[in-house]
């Protein structure tokens, strides 16, 4: 199991359609998925048409009640997609209020890894959606994962937040002891702009080694498909957003692939 | 937890000590695991396993700091100010600390929103205790209380006294929640009294200017104000304690 979680500490660059679009196409390869909506929010849930509180619980039940080890009770919060292919842990509002109810004394940053690793056997991979903001959330997400997708907008200031990502994600190494691998995905890139082509230049400056070699375009497709409630490539299989996600996938592939074989273990694997 | 030393410091420059509050917050989230050798019991076993597979892939230290120095531009350790600032207000024992200054003082004043009987209301985060998910069939109902107890509700941790917020709050719509139902308890503060509702709908972010403050003693007590843009009920959670505290006092029953 591959848990590759999509977070950036900047909202709106597009890690939610990225979650989707990647899960959509990992089913079209035959894989099971399973996606974490991690954000308060809950955009990743609305999308699925989950818009109310999951009577069944959510991910926010699992900081209590040592229910992250309760398996029975973990799949009974598994919602459907509309894939069959693809299923869902949906998100609370009351995520919200989480950093109030539990200590950051106890471990409660690996609450999610230990979730995750009682599922191992069900899917072939694992996206987890982040809110923007650091907390007990976000840590709970980069401890749990093997990679870490930046989704980073090509505008102005959008370094700033991949910066304090970054810096995020260095301090998960240094507390685990592990290296955690990233991939910076620049998002929503239109080369008709001076914003686009001067962050996405910044960005190759200063990032080459972990910049994924395919960029986001704008592409209005995507924006219709989460308006329409179904995975981009069952709207739109060959539109430009769908097709630059298709090659960032098999990147993000083959690149997992070379850290097995060169012996980096996964958090849970 | 993070230091308190560092809450007074004034933040803005990103010192080596603000990296270290930083560090040590990560640190505590992930590096003891709670309860191993408590009482789990039976599920001790899938624990321990996943205890282990967390602790194989440890690279030593220096694997570490190899990959830090390998491109110090890529690697920054620069923490701006704001991340600091969200760590310290994650702070529990910020939380805990004794409340100095009054919540309707506060320029931004958090809010979760749940509903009751078609009736919205918001309750500050700072003096919200907690909130359950809970099957009406668990609440106990007692003999001999006030028209608007539900019972009461026992947890892993604590009892809970359950209000039937419907009653209490519009008596005239003839609402009685131990009919109806209702999905969540909503604790006061760290009081032992909880309302109930039928559903926690989303948190907002409110400045003094969406807030419409009550003046003082009407015949609602537990109204603070209303939210303006939501047309809800803003709740006084304090009179709310004192008012249902007060009920087990008088022989009014
Ligand atoms: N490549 C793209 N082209 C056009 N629109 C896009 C693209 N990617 C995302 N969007 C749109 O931009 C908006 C923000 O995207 P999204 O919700 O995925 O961001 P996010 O990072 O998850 O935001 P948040 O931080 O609020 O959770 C959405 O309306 C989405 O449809
Ligand atoms: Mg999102």
């Amino acid at each position: 199991m591959k848990i590759w979680s999509i977070s950036n500490q900047k909202g709106g660059v597009g890690k939610t359609t990225s979650v989707v679009s990647l899960a959509g196409l990992l089913a079209d390869q035959g894989y099971r998925v399973l996606l974490v909506d991690l954000d308060p929010h809950g955009s990743l849930s609305s999308y699925f048409g989950y818009d109310t509180e999951p009577l069944n619980g959510s991910v926010y039940q699992l900081f209590f009640e040592h229910r992250d080890r309760d398996l029975d009770y973990i799949h009974g919060m598994i919602q459907p997609t509309s894939l069959a292919a693809v299923q869902l842990l949906p998100s609370s509002t009351l995520l919200a209020t989480l950093e109030r109810k539990i200590s950051t004394q106890d471990g409660m940053g690996l609450v999610l890894a230990r979730t995750l690793a009682q599922l191992r056997d069900e899917y072939d991979y694992v996206l987890l959606d982040t809110p923007p903001i650091l907390g007990v959330l976000l840590v709970n997400a980069l401890a749990a994962c093997e990679r870490l997708i930046i989704p980073t907008q090509t505008e102005f200031l959008a370094i700033k937040g991949l910066e304090r990502m970054i810096a995020s994600l260095q301090m998960v190494m240094k507390s685990q002891r592990r290296l955690l691998p990233y991939t910076i995905l620049p998002t929503m890139f239109d080369r008709r702009t001076n914003a686009s082509l001067s962050s996405l230049r910044e960005m190759q400056r200063r990032y080459s080694a972990s910049l994924s070699e395919h960029a986001i375009p704008v592409d209005t497709r995507l924006r219709d498909a989460s308006r329409q409630g179904v995975f981009p490539h069952q709207l739109d299989s060959l539109g430009r957003g769908v097709r630059a996600y298709r090659q960032l996938l098999r990147q993000l592939q083959s690149l997992s692939e070379e850290s097995t074989q060169h012996g980096s273990r996964s958090v849970v694997s | 937890m993070v230091e308190k030393k560092t809450s007074v410091k004034p933040l803005g420059e990103n010192s080596s000590s603000d990296i270290d509050v930083l560090q040590t917050y990560f640190n505590q989230l992930l590096d003891a695991v709670p309860d191993l050798d408590s009482d789990s019991g039976s599920d001790s076993g899938s624990d321990s396993q996943s205890t282990a597979e967390l602790r194989i892939s440890s690279a030593p230290n220096e694997v570490i700091d190899q990959q830090f120095i390998k491109d110090p531009g890529e690697m920054t350790t620069e923490v701006d100010a704001e991340s600091i600032d969200q760590t310290l207000s994650l702070s529990p024992t910020d939380t805990a600390a004794p409340e100095i200054s009054d919540w309707r003082q506060e320029k931004k004043i958090q809010c979760l929103l749940f509903t009751v009987a078609g009736l919205k209301l918001a309750i500050p985060l700072s003096l919200l205790g907690g909130v359950s998910l809970v099957d009406p069939n668990d609440v106990r109902p007692l003999f001999g209380q006030i028209a608007w107890s539900l019972g009461v509700y026992t947890d892993k941790k604590q009892t809970l006294r359950v209000v039937d917020t419907a009653r209490l709050m519009m008596p005239e719509r003839g609402v009685d929640l131990s009919q109806t139902g209702f999905s969540h308890l909503i604790q006061l503060n760290q009081s032992t009294w909880a309302l109930a509702c039928d559903s926690v709908t989303e948190t907002l972010n409110l400045t003094q200017e969406s807030i419409k403050w009550r003046a003082r003693d009407g015949a609602r007590p537990w109204l603070a104000g209303t939210v303006i843009s939501e047309m809800c009920a803003l709740l006084d959670v304090d009179k709310l304690i004192q008012l249902a505290e007060a009920s087990r006092h008088s022989k009014n029953l």
